[in-house]
């Protein structure tokens, strides 16, 4: 049976915190999964997910976006806006969005990636739906995953956004 | 007023450090606000898009429904 073991995890404190690297990320493991509740201290939606600092990535991959809003729906983005980020301009106080993300054989030099990425949000103020994202991920990158950054579009993560990384082994 | 810091952990030691953002890093982080703000107002006016189409269908049935409801009256 496969077993989580904790990597690194972080929780902001500060309030100029503009994202969370984690980086040299070891290699011993089949699958990463990465578990967030994030919030965002000013009018910003969505965070991004950058895979060894690169923003290369971008119309090398396929999106699957199941959201509220067919405006959601996007070709290609300089990174992966993958999951919706609660708001501090326009949704209550303490909501958080979660996320959780899986990144299987991301130490593989030879293999392409893949990530599964699932998040959403409840509607408690002014945003007119409620949203969840699913995106499917796939790139024709191969090289090992060793660096992945979180990184609000624009703006900073509130105080009590969280990351943890886990590794699964198989 | 503070520079944004950009939190780095390193999961081989455990060590946490934090980097302010360089002018670049700060470009870009402006880019992708209003990017984020046209994708917000992108988002809203659909949505009031939607609702003013489904309220002009909402319209349209109640007056197709009282028309023929004066047909009907007529024809008896």
């Amino acid at each position: 049976m496969a077993n989580f073991k904790l990597i690194a995890s972080h929780n902001v404190t500060g309030s100029s915190t503009a994202s969370i690297t984690f980086s040299s990320i070891p290699a011993t493991y089949e699958t990463l999964v990465i578990i967030g509740s994030a919030r965002a201290s000013g009018d910003t939606d969505w965070f991004k997910m950058k895979l060894n600092n690169t923003g290369s990535y971008d119309a090398r991959y396929a999106f699957s976006n199941t959201s509220s809003t067919a405006s959601d729906l996007q070709a290609s983005q300089p990174y992966p806006l993958v999951n919706p980020l609660a708001d501090s301009t326009q949704l209550m106080a303490n909501l958080f969005t979660s996320a959780e993300i899986y990144v299987p054989n991301y130490s593989s030099s030879s293999q392409n990636k893949v990530m599964i990425c699932t998040g959403g949000e409840a509607d408690e103020g002014s945003h007119t739906n409620a949203r969840i994202s699913q995106w499917d991920v796939a790139s024709d990158r191969t090289e090992a995953i060793t660096r992945i950054d979180f990184e609000p579009q624009g703006n900073n993560f509130a105080v009590g956004t969280t990351f943890t990384i886990y590794g699964l082994e198989a | 007023m503070e520079r944004p810091t950009r939190v780095v952990v390193d999961c081989s030691t455990g060590i946490t450090t934090l980097v302010e953002l360089s002018d670049e890093e700060m470009a870009q982080r402006k880019i992708d606000e209003i990017a984020s703000t046209q994708r917000r107002e992108a988002q809203e006016a659909e949505t009031q898009a939607k609702a003013a189409a489904k309220a002009s269908a909402a319209v349209a049935v109640t007056l197709a429904q009282v028309v023929d409801s004066l047909v009907v009256q007529e024809s008896q």
